[in-house]
């Protein structure tokens, strides 16, 4: 199956290359006509701070950083940096099948990294990143199975980028640092893939955990206060230099820096979907469909593995990076590598369905902002569902409608069988009154029993834990329920919609159509009979 | 005992060897560099340490070894099995011996519920899709994590007295130690012995074994799998709160508790093997001991402890490079 972007991709794979004026102008025109959609999308998230303002009637710049419009600037930038994050790991596991779970460890060098270059860079440094380059090449000619030349280049650029960002003297400035940052997230991605990936998925997951959190260990403990802040985390204040200036009116402030918050968005979701069209990325895709396959064509797996285990980790670092300016205000704490920024992002890839570009992004951005704007708002004890249920009964009601869906099987067969039971002992005691409507009376029966017991379940137990749990006041908000919500969202997903909520809908349209197709190959099919007798 | 040694594959009695000649250069390294006493001590912090790793880590290695699935919520199971035992421990109204034991029956009895449900309502519509069940355990983990922080609040729980019938000093390599430590030993070493004579000696045991050899075959010969399933599901989770709750007079209950034993259980199962009983509880002892060891060392040397963290780790990717599928793992 084929989703709708891949669809559009190919046919634009399939296009013949016309150099002349016209050729361009008709392929520009057909890739507007082919991403309206996306090119929608990012004006309205350009626009989202005016777009706010208007509705709020707030300023998108006022002289004191307060209103709606800038705190859901804000939110929405932070969101976005966990929308590229999601991305990452969606490409990791939705699109090689490859199971991380220490994506946080990337998510969190991001900040580290550069803060550290940036707090602690010393000239004798250079030599040390050299010998670490060098390690990188050995432990690549150990273990894996690349040939002198991709080595040789991996060497070079790994030598000219330290040479290159490393400075004999002085300081280092921003862009070196993230550069460093960068280059230390392919070292990372290099040795552990290098290392790991020759393991079954479930080692490699195991192991990734371990080592992302021993990583938070040491980056929270005491005993390196001096270089990581231990718990407090490091800051930096002037994080973009003086220098740094893309557009003539750039100055820095949190407009400007939402609006790069966007134009990386849009670069990470273009980098991954060209990534996924390039021919690398097919292999990929292969592997992830029958990996002993892809290696029979002739195809080093384990070598597109690790080059997509570095790009995703690229991203995921940058996106950290990005987060720790965003919304931690300019610090970075030992929580950003904590095994909550593994989870995030996959759940966010399940709910919005793995193995599709536009999946994560729409449930990032929908779960992270309505998480915001939920607990914001405040609900009172008293409004619930018409007014009979508060919001805890009608959760009880929820998970005990989970249970019973899970239930369903083994509650239906009980369930026939006393049905069968009761039909027999009926037709034996009506032997002339024949028909199936003790039988519905039955089904009916036992379905508002169900819907009976639950309310009552849930009218008891929920008024039970409404009453024992302390709220402020009457009023009470949804940061109460959310993890809740969140957890039952996701088990409902991964038991129900496997392919998660884009998934499901480009699975629906595309049968959809295949049987539309079918239909009229039918229709068209008699005619075909009639004219051949 | 003799006939299991003359039995032992190649790989396996190379292994042996292996576990031997480093629990002997650990307990000599300590004993050089730490003295008789302190080495003495750090070798029970050790077995004490890999005694609790066992409870979290059998289970593990059962569940993965006959159904083939990776219970990341083994940790969870821990964390709520402390959790629920401090809370009957501390709310109940009797001696403290009846209420240790309240705790330790009402504990294991909510977790092994909770596994049952677990198994049976998500886990066992999920065998066809294996990846999935990987990531439900581990997203369950996080929300069970949630969850109880949302219900226990987030601060720590400080310990807890020890029961009245252990709540003695005895003197060991100079130390002072209660006698609640000698009882977890006790009670590892019961687990290790018990679930050993349920595999080896009982019908159900059988079973369980041969499922983990070919679980379509054991079906094929009328045997119901799946209640075997959820039964090693529910003994590995009763397993990993018993644990939990022994933990709970000895360091209290602390949210951070269920990962970090989790992650010792998954660095015991991958050096031991997966799906391999004896190698699980040969690999608790060899983790515990060199934690603590590396614990010590960094202590006198660095002043770090938290480099000990990092020993785990890089005994874990030595034997995984040195031999993948474990030291007593099947060879693949």
């Amino acid at each position: 199956m084929m989703s709708m972007i891949e669809r559009t991709i190919y046919a634009n794979t399939q296009k013949i290359k016309d150099p002349t004026l016209r050729g361009l102008a008709e392929s520009a025109a057909r890739l507007v006509l082919e991403n309206w959609a996306y090119l929608l999308f990012v004006i309205v998230l350009w626009r989202f701070p005016y777009i706010v303002a208007d509705l709020t009637d707030t300023e998108v710049q006022p002289r004191r950083p307060t209103g709606d419009s800038v705190f859901w600037q804000s939110e929405m930038a932070r969101a976005l940096a966990l929308t590229c994050l999601a991305m990452s790991y969606n490409l990791l596991f939705g699109f090689s099948g490859v199971i991380s779970f220490g994506h946080a460890l990337f998510f969190g060098a991001g900040g580290y990294v550069t803060f550290i270059v940036l707090n602690e860079y010393d000239a004798s440094y250079q030599q040390g990143a050299l010998i670490v380059v060098i390690g990188i090449t050995l432990i690549l000619a150990l273990f894996s199975r690349m040939n002198v030349r991709q080595l040789l280049i991996i060497a070079l650029i790994g030598v000219l980028l330290t040479l290159l960002l490393m400075p004999g003297e002085g300081t280092l400035s921003f862009y070196q640092a993230i550069g460093l940052a960068v280059v230390a997230s392919i070292a990372v991605s290099l040795i552990s893939g290098v290392v790991t990936l020759r393991l079954r998925g479930i080692y490699f997951a195991m192991f990734t955990l371990a080592l992302a959190e021993m990583f938070w260990v040491l980056a929270k403990s005491g005993t390196f206060r001096d270089i990581t802040g231990a718990e407090d985390g490091l800051g930096f204040r002037d994080i973009l230099p003086e220098s740094f200036n893309p557009t003539p009116t750039f100055d820095g402030s949190r407009l400007d820096m939402y609006r790069l918050t966007v134009v990386f968005f849009v670069i990470v979701f273009i980098a991954i979907r060209r990534y996924l069209n390039s021919p690398v990325g097919r292999v990929m895709i292969a592997i992830r469909e029958n990996e002993e396959r892809a290696r029979t064509i002739g195809y080093n797996t384990f070598y597109y593995k690790v080059l997509t285990m570095t790009f995703a980790g690229v991203i995921a670092t940058l996106s950290g990076l990005l987060f720790v300016i965003w919304a931690t205000d300019k610090r970075v704490h030992p929580e950003a590598l904590s095994l909550k920024y593994t989870v995030d992002p996959l759940l966010n890839s399940l709910i919005g369905g793995i193995g599709t570009l536009t999946g994560p992004v729409i449930a990032t951005l929908g779960l992270s902002l309505g998480e915001t704007y939920l607990r914001n708002e405040t609900f009172t004890l008293d409004t619930g569902l018409f007014g009979i249920l508060t919001v805890w009964q009608l959760a009880v009601v929820l998970v005990v409608g989970l249970v019973w869906w899970l239930f369903r099987r083994p509650l239906q067969t009980g369930l026939r069988r006393v049905v069968d039971m009761v039909r027999r002992d009926t037709a034996r005691a009506a032997t002339f009154a024949s028909g199936t409507h003790g039988h519905w009376a039955l089904i009916l029966g036992y379905y508002g029993l169900v819907v009976l017991l639950l309310l009552a379940v849930g009218l008891v137990i929920g008024s039970e834990i409404a009453h024992n749990l302390e709220f402020k006041g009457d009023v009470y908000n949804v940061s109460d329920l959310w993890e809740l919500f969140l957890g039952i969202l996701f088990v409902v997903v991964v038991m129900a919609l496997p392919h998660g909520i884009v998934g499901t809908w480009n699975t629906f349209w595309a049968n959809r159509r295949v049987r539309r197709l079918e239909q009229s190959a039918q229709q068209s099919a008699p005619k075909g009979n009639n004219s051949a007798s | 005992m003799l006939t299991y040694f003359a039995n032992l594959s190649p790989q396996h009695r190379r292994s042996w060897g292996l576990v031997v000649a480093y629990v002997a250069l650990l307990l000599a390294v300590s004993y050089v560099d730490f003295g008789y006493n302190t080495a003495g001590q750090t070798a029970f912090r050790g077995i004490l340490l890999g005694m609790l790793v066992f409870m979290v880590a059998s289970g593990l290695s059962l569940i993965f070894g006959l159904l083939d699935v990776l219970n990341f919520a083994q940790g969870a199971f821990l964390l709520i099995g402390a959790y629920v035992g401090y809370d009957v421990y501390t709310s109940l109204d009797a001696g403290t011996t009846v209420r240790f034991l309240a705790a330790i029956v009402s504990g294991v009895v909510f977790v092994g519920v909770l596994g049952a449900i677990m198994e049976t309502g998500l886990i066992r519509p999920l065998y066809d899709r294996p990846v999935f069940q990987i990531v439900l355990t581990f997203g369950l983990a996080a929300v069970l994590l949630d969850l109880v922080e949302r219900y226990y609040g987030p601060d720590p729980k400080q310990p807890l007295d020890p029961p009245g019938f252990l709540d003695n000093n005895f003197t060991l390599f100079d130390q002072s130690l209660s006698y609640y430590r000698l009882f977890i030993i006790f009670l590892g070493l019961t687990m290790m012995v018990g679930v050993f004579l349920l595999l080896n000696r009982t019908r159900i045991g059988i079973i369980i074994r041969a499922g983990v050899q070919d679980s379509e075959m054991v079906q094929a010969l009328g045997i119901n799998v799946r209640l075997i399933f959820t039964l090693v599901f529910v003994l590995g989770a009763a397993l990993a709160a018993l644990g939990g709750i022994a933990l709970v007079p000895y360091q209290g209950a602390t949210l951070e508790m269920g990962n970090q034993f989790l992650i010792l259980a998954i660095v015991v199962i991958v050096i031991g093997g997966m799906g391999s009983y004896e190698g699980t509880a040969i690999a608790s002892i060899v983790v515990g001991l060199t934690r603590a060891v590396a614990e010590q060392l960094s202590l006198e040397h660095f002043d770090a402890p938290v480099l000990a963290e990092t020993s785990i780790l890089l005994l874990m990717i030595v034997v995984l490079l040195v031999q993948p599928s474990g030291l007593f793992g099947r060879e693949e």
